[in-house]
């Protein structure tokens, strides 16, 4: 997004007086200070990628994937079953999740812009993104692990997780594709406050 | 593609599946047990996850798994929910230490008085003179105990706080005894390896884990005062001297040693239990579990001490395999 | 164009046009339908599961200090305390920083490829998993505060905030690894609520001879104000909802605290550490507790929400 500033001065501010030479320098004050908290941010990132990497890296091998983690007291051996456990479940979730948000964003945007029901899903959809991961969990819990079900069943984890991605899902498509153009399309020269 | 092919492996496979689920106390044992017997039997698959005594119970409640661990063995309420009959069979045993960080101090001595006082929140300092009074010639430093106990519910947190209140009447009043209970002073952290984290990293800091545990982080941990008022550390002999002194009350092979009496008795050590039921249908997996417990209780004993267990006492083990020949 | 009678639509193929049954319309519906009962299925589920705990605590719930299950007492005072306590020390030290960042991102002092850079750092921040925070915060952030924490609680442990003991897993150390976790929020939202401000205020400020940071702090930060009080409203709701991060950092005490450097507990970790042991009546209490975090959540994502539609309005009532 372009940015509206072409009108700030570029010439130098001629400093007359005593007054205008200490706006000047507070001017400078506050701009070194912004660039500075701005450039601070990248330490934490740097650290803790830092950190992965030199901890992790040496350690990365294909064994990670093949293996199963080995009996304590012993060396070696892999993480396998986690990633495919986590590779199962988000693409069962997806599955569940992609459907159910591409046909609201459709939904909402095609048919009915205007209508509660359209405004009702955005408004829901957004909330749906801020409740908390633990609480999808809690949910599972509740509906499917309180009532018992045959062993190895991956089935109480995954009900949970459709819940937490149809809103994502939702807002991607919304915006991208319908959003922008839809809006530009219906109101010329409004601006879509969606960023 | 990734997922279809994993949904073709769980079909596919001919081998039997046994699924354990409970504590995470002994969980490294039967890890270990878990490594050694498929080496020697690959058509059994064998699954045991630390999730907790209180999980555990629960999922062999509900027939969720084959067979559980648990520290806290069952209660006769918990065994009358189980439709099909529980046996429990002890199946190896541990201590619990209390490890600490304390740079320079090698060796500590912690009376009865000393260490029920830091968990009760009353010693808040190393140099306190209760603790002093037992480390003549050691120099304790002013700084802040931290005490780091467990935050999920746990059965080392159950046989742990079951010893205190049998030898401190203020924790049992403070306190109690439970899976889960409400410390007054503390850090807590998630599961054994939380608290040896939480050790690990706070300097002046005394935490509760089992010793294999502590013996693997190569952890310090201190000499405790039993009620005859030797100093003991945890070791193989020690534990064993407390089991030895254990009587099962009834054919239910069910009992905590809260405070032994023998001279060279670790003041805290526990059996623990596997669950299993009193019937099963399926007869593959009756023969596997059969199999797979009778190699935990006869040669997996001796990976017991490597990973800081106390192996069965003989008459224990003895009465354990009888009641695995009586499930059905 | 020849336009017989035969082929002229009448009103009775409009109205059969219109009654035509359309299936990909009533499925995209019915997907509506689904995620809006998706939100009131899950918070109905909880509360169904909390009703014995309501029923026997009632709102003592809230005011009690005491959690123990083991006497069957249950009060999660200490834990709002310590969910709000962290949530709003991180946003403390993240709204500074987050607006200093927009306003950096909004502002051409550099060049707009560093501009992008940072902005693609920020985001990235956004992205790193909540564990992966949680074990930066033990391996660096704790020995920080270890030391910093046992200095602050020696000489100014007279303040409440900074009373002994000081641990190195603190709610310090939670709002220090929180506020990084907040800060691409509130730095996206409030950018974009300063890119907003209409490019004529910013013109008629500096015609009148303003400094580009007189400008900055008398036109445009008052006038994207509400779009940066949402921006902190829903980084408030992402704070209050974070679960792993904290529970590995802020040492998962149940006891009321006010000192910044001890020990606390919050709603999220107390769940993810007290359901796996938890039976009877335990459960429903922590069903109660998770009811509360998820009526909370939403209570500051829809406050949040308003706030920002009511700032679409007036920046277009300005235009």
């Amino acid at each position: 997004m372009s940015v509206a500033i072409d009108s700030a001065p570029t010439s130098p501010i001629k400093a007359g007086s005593g007054w205008d030479r200490f706006r000047l320098a507070r001017n400078t004050f506050w701009t070194v200070l912004c660039v500075g908290c701005s450039f601070l941010t990248l330490v934490p990132l740097f650290s803790i990628v830092y950190l992965v990497v030199v901890n992790g890296l040496p350690l990365l091998s294909p064994n990670i994937f093949a293996q199963l983690p080995p009996a304590p007291g012993l060396e070696g051996g892999g993480f396998g079953n986690a990633v495919q456990g986590t590779v199962v479940m988000v693409g069962i979730g997806i599955l569940f999740a992609a459907p159910l948000g591409i046909l609201s964003a459709i939904y909402i945007c095609e048919y009915n812009r205007r209508s509660s029901l359209a405004g009702t899903v955005r408004f829901i959809a957004k909330l749906l993104t801020g409740v908390p991961s633990i609480i999808c969990g809690v949910f599972a819990f509740a509906r499917v692990i309180s009532r018992p079900l045959p062993a190895e069943s991956p089935w109480p984890y995954l009900r949970c997780r459709p819940f937490c991605l149809p809103p994502n899902k939702l807002f991607w498509e919304f915006r991208t594709r319908f959003g922008k153009l839809r809006t530009e399309w219906e109101r010329p020269g409004s601006r879509p406050f969606f960023a | 593609m990734l997922v279809a092919a994993s949904a073709a492996a769980y079909s596919a496979s001919a081998q039997t599946k046994l699924n354990g689920a409970g504590a995470t106390f002994p969980a490294p044992l039967y890890q270990r047990w878990i490594a050694e017997f498929t080496k020697a039997d690959p058509k059994i698959q064998i699954n045991y996850q630390g999730v907790g005594s209180g999980t555990g119970i629960t999922n062999f409640t509900q027939g969720i798994v084959n067979f559980a661990g648990s520290d806290a063995a069952m209660t006769d309420e918990q065994i009358a929910k189980v439709k099909q009959g529980v046996v429990l069979i002890p199946a190896t045993a541990g201590s619990i230490v209390l490890a600490y960080n304390l740079p320079g101090v090698g060796s500590l001595k912690l009376s009865r008085e000393a260490y029920s006082g830091i968990f009760v929140g009353k010693i808040t300092k190393w140099n306190d003179p209760i603790i002093a009074k037992a480390n003549e010639g050691v120099k304790l430093p002013d700084t802040a105990i931290t005490v780091c106990e467990r935050s999920d519910g746990s059965g080392t947190t159950f046989v742990f706080t079951k010893h205190l209140s049998a030898i401190s009447p203020d924790f049992k009043t403070q306190v109690g005894e439970g899976t889960t209970v409400t410390w007054p002073t503390g850090v807590a952290g998630k599961g054994n390896d939380g608290v040896t984290a939480l050790i690990k990293q706070t300097p002046g800091a005394v935490g509760y884990v089992e010793y294999g545990y502590a013996k693997n982080n190569k952890l310090t941990f201190a000499q405790l005062e039993n009620k005859s008022g030797a100093f003991v550390a945890a070791t193989a002999e020690s534990g064993a001297a407390t089991l030895n002194s254990t009587q099962f009350p009834s054919e239910i092979l069910r009992a905590w040693p809260s405070d032994p009496e023998a001279k060279d008795a670790y003041p805290i050590s526990t059996f623990t239990w596997l669950l299993l039921y009193k019937k099963y249908d399926n007869k593959e997996v009756l023969d596997a579990l059969k199999k797979f417990v009778t190699y935990g209780l006869t040669d997996g004993q001796k990976f017991a001490d490597d990973l800081g267990y106390i192996p069965l006492p003989k008459e224990v083990a003895a009465k354990s395999e009888a009641a695995l020949k009586s499930i059905e | 164009m020849p336009d017989t009678a035969a082929e002229t639509p009448t009103g009775d193929d409009f109205r059969k046009r219109r009654f035509r049954f359309d299936l990909f319309l009533v499925l995209t519906w019915l997907a509506s339908v689904a995620t809006v009962i998706a939100l009131v299925w899950i918070v109905w589920s909880i509360l169904q599961a909390a009703f014995p705990a309501m029923a026997a605590t009632g709102f003592s719930f809230f005011t009690n200090a005491v959690w123990n299950p083991n006497r069957n007492i249950y009060g999660i005072f200490p834990f709002l305390n310590g969910t709000a306590g962290s949530s709003g020390f991180a946003l403390l030290l993240a709204l500074p920083l987050g607006v200093a960042i927009a306003i950096f991102l909004s502002e051409d002092f550099l060049p707009s490829a560093i501009r992008q850079v940072v902005r693609f750092v920020v985001e990235l921040l956004a992205a790193i998993p909540s564990v992966v925070y949680g074990l930066w915060g033990i391996a660096v952030i704790i020995p920080m505060v270890q030391s910093w924490g046992g200095f602050l609680s020696q000489k100014f442990g007279f303040l409440p905030i900074f009373a002994p003991p000081a641990t190195g897993n603190s709610m310090l150390t939670a709002s220090l690894v929180l506020a990084l976790m907040v800060l691409p929020t509130i730095t996206a939202i409030s950018r974009t609520a300063l890119v907003a401000v209409p490019k004529t205020l910013r013109e008629g400020s500096y015609a009148v001879g303003a400094t580009r940071w007189e400008t900055i702090f008398k036109v445009l930060l008052p006038t994207a104000a509400p779009g940066i009080v949402a921006a902190t409203i829903l980084a408030f709701g992402r704070a209050m909802g974070e679960t792993m991060a904290v529970a590995m950092l802020i040492g998962n005490s149940p006891r009321l605290t006010w000192s910044l450097l001890s020990p606390a507990g919050t709603l999220a970790g107390l769940l993810a550490n007290q359901f796996g042991e938890a039976s009877g009546m335990q459960v429903s209490a922590l069903m109660y507790a998770a009811l509360t975090l998820v009526l909370l959540t939403l209570l500051v994502n829809i406050a949040g929400e308003l706030v920002l539609r009511h700032t679409q309005k007036t920046i277009a009532g300005i235009r």
